[in-house]
């Protein structure tokens, strides 16, 4: 099977999406893109534009398409690989990977996310996650909502009490300093 | 980021680890960032929980009114019990029978407070929590802190501090006392008191899986006092009649998992007859007629007798099937009955074939005293003296010579087995073994039923054979050069004859 086909897809969530022409062994890295592979006739895949419906820019799409390209040799895991872990393990970054999300802001870290997690891009989507989880530990509640764009919907005093409650869930440790 | 799906918020938070580089906790802050971020943190952080007995009013404040959804997220409890402190110069002497029965009040009122907020729980299926019990003293040796044991154990190592460490609670066993009055727990599916430094008594165990109606499995593990008999009879009495009462969830219970820690006897020494006298063992026995008609695997290991699996005469026995779900049976035994006859010896050309210790202890060494620290310290230096014998080998010699099967014990048991086999309409696997000498290390015998796998067929395969057809009931013994007896064989080919008609095929591997 010729590795270089190509393969269309656009994003329908808005009208007039871009069409993305990505080499096949890229997109293969989307569970969802091998699974239409497999169970449709191959020929008429590789001519038509495959619709994707994803919440996201183009330009968002555009990165996540630059990612895989990059990585089309990578080995993909098995379509039955449900990428559930039983232990937090802290995936490290290829240097490359580092590089490729150190000037991403957090809305196109969000929209990776929501791509990744849409076209199941297992080894991204995880790369993701553990971003946000780098920007956001060690930091104060306050931190954190900077970081990540969120609104507090709580009062002083519901933050407080969650905050002790979670830190007694935990072996009744003490709460964190939320100034640090 | 205040539009993220709850899934990706669940996933991140999923990857937050429990603390930072620097200790400090990571999941309060987040939490409070914003209603979703606190959903997906409460995911992680009440889905499974390690509760002390003196945090019992935080812990149903953390899972009542607006909080109550939490319930739903709590999978599996652990419910340390928090005994009584001690001083350091009690460091140094065995619990008394004071101090059992302060921390018996202790760990009955803990745990009686622990049910009446449980119970309040309802009953979901889907939202049943495992419940894990252990209890400790923050003085015990493993709970004291790394400082001051280490502290404690170099100072008893130079003599200047006397310590019994884990020792001077190791034969009391806590009793949960008014179960009775305990309110029904509808809200739990798993069972476990953790036996690991501190016991339980074993009828406790029983009796609180009674209050559990929805009770699903129960992993039972219980230490038996080593050589204190006396004790060890009161024990098992109590036992006895807690099965007879309660059963073991007997109308919910899908797996059972016992685990009886017994004594370990060097071959050359006598057993205790622990069973009176009549025909069976009525702990065994008891245990047979505790297990319901939904458990599907049966774990047991411990001492065994023939009545754990046909506590009935050899003509008698129940019309109907028993254990009708069971599919997967393991039992692994000890050598050492509980009858006071070993079920192996030595070979008919070694010369401890004819073994005093073949047979049990003459009745006037039936009885010891109690342990250390239930009586006055006369008792107590009785109990040292007592043990200390009882611990010795005869003639120094701990050489392991019982490597083949006594038939006279061993024959009844695997009778008994057969005929159970044959009366378990749904029996797929069952796995009866002990450990023996090496080379054998391992006496088996495995039971498959048609179309089912059960380890034989491998071993036969290892062994060059070809493969045998799995269409047939099947039975492998591993027991060496020992063959049973004719009728105990043909009760084995009676099992595929009684449950699907034809012969069950026993092979004996090599």
């Amino acid at each position: 099977m010729a590795t270089n086909q190509s393969l269309k897809l656009q994003n329908t969530f808005r009208p007039n999406g871009r069409v993305f022409e990505v080499e096949r062994s890229a997109a293969e890295h989307s569970a969802v893109v091998r699974m239409l592979l497999e169970d449709f006739d191959e020929p008429d895949l590789l001519v038509t534009i495959i619709p994707i419906s994803i919440d996201t820019s183009d330009d968002t799409l555009a990165k996540v398409f630059e990612w895989a390209t990059h990585h089309k040799n990578m080995p993909k895991p098995a379509l039955d690989d449900d990428g559930d872990r039983d232990e937090v393990v802290t995936i490290q970054l290829a240097s490359w990977d580092d590089e490729f999300f150190s000037d991403i802001d957090s809305e196109t870290l969000y929209g990776i996310l929501i791509a990744t997690n849409y076209l199941d891009i297992k080894p991204l989507y995880d790369m993701a996650v553990q971003v946000v989880v780098n920007m956001v530990r060690g930091k104060s509640t306050k931190q954190i909502r900077e970081i990540l764009g969120i609104t507090s919907d709580f009062t002083a005093e519901e933050e407080a009490a969650i905050r002790k409650e979670t830190a007694w869930a935990y072996d009744g440790e003490e709460v964190p300093n939320e100034t640090s | 980021m205040d539009n993220l799906p709850l899934e990706l918020t669940a996933k991140i938070a999923s990857y937050l680890p429990r603390e930072d580089s620097n200790g400090a906790l990571v999941r309060p802050n987040i939490s409070s960032v914003s209603r979703q971020w606190k959903s997906a943190i409460e995911m992680i952080t009440f889905r499974e929980l390690k509760v002390k007995s003196t945090e019992l009013a935080e812990f149903a404040a953390n899972f009542s009114g607006s909080k109550s959804h939490r319930r739903g997220l709590l999978k599996a409890l652990g419910f340390s019990i928090v005994l009584p402190d001690y001083s350091n110069a009690d460091c140094a002497i065995y619990e008394s029978n004071q101090d059992r029965l302060v921390n018996d009040k202790v760990a009955s009122d803990a745990v009686a407070a622990l049910f009446d907020i449980l119970s309040t729980w309802g009953s979901h299926r889907d939202n049943a929590v495992e419940l894990i019990i252990d209890a400790y003293s923050p003085m015990d040796a493993f709970y004291c802190g790394f400082d001051k044991r280490a502290q404690d154990e170099r100072a008893a190592r130079a003599r200047i501090r006397a310590d019994l460490f884990a020792l001077r609670y190791k034969h009391s066993y806590i009793r949960i006392a008014d179960v009775d009055k305990l309110p029904t727990v509808p809200c739990i599916k798993a069972l476990y008191l953790d036996n690991g430094d501190r016991h339980f008594y074993p009828g406790s165990v029983v009796a609180l899986a009674a209050k559990t109606p929805t009770l699903e499995q129960l992993i039972w593990v219980y230490t038996e006092p080593d050589v204190y008999l006396t004790l060890r009879r009161i024990i098992r009495d109590e036992l006895f009649q807690w099965l007879m009462t309660f059963g073991l969830a007997r109308s919910t219970a899908r797996s059972l998992e016992i685990d009886i820690n017994s004594h370990v006897y060097h071959d050359n020494q006598r057993l205790p007859d622990m069973t009176p006298p009549w025909q069976y063992d009525p702990l065994c026995a008891a245990l047979h007629h505790s297990i319901g008609s939904k458990v599907k695997t049966l774990s047991y290991r411990g001492p065994l007798d023939a009545a754990l699996f046909w506590p009935y005469g050899e003509l008698q026995g129940p019309r109907e099937p028993f254990w009708s779900s069971l599919t997967k049976l393991e039992v692994t035994f000890s050598a050492a009955s509980p009858n006071g006859r070993w079920y192996f010896k030595a070979p008919p050309d070694h010369e401890s074939h004819i073994h005093p210790s073949n047979e049990p202890l003459p009745a006037d060494q039936q009885v010891s005293p109690m342990p250390p620290g239930y009586g006055t310290e006369e008792d107590t230096d009785a109990a040292y003296a007592y043990e200390l014998a009882a611990r010795e080998m005869p003639g120094g010699d701990n050489s392991e010579f019982r490597t083949v099967p006594d038939d006279e014990v061993m024959l009844p048991l695997l009778a008994a087995f057969a005929r159970a086999a044959a009366q378990m309409p749904a029996l797929k696997n069952a796995y009866l073994a002990t450990p023996v000498p090496e080379p054998q290390s391992v006496w088996f015998v495995l039971y498959g039923a048609p179309g089912i796998t059960c380890g034989g067929e491998e071993l036969m395969v290892a062994e060059g054979e070809p493969e045998p057809p799995l269409n047939t009931p099947r039975v492998y013994f591993g027991v060496g050069d020992w063959r049973p007896s004719a009728e105990v064989v043909d009760l084995f080919r009676r099992v595929g004859e009684e449950r699907y008609m034809q012969d069950t095929n026993v092979v004996f591997l090599a």
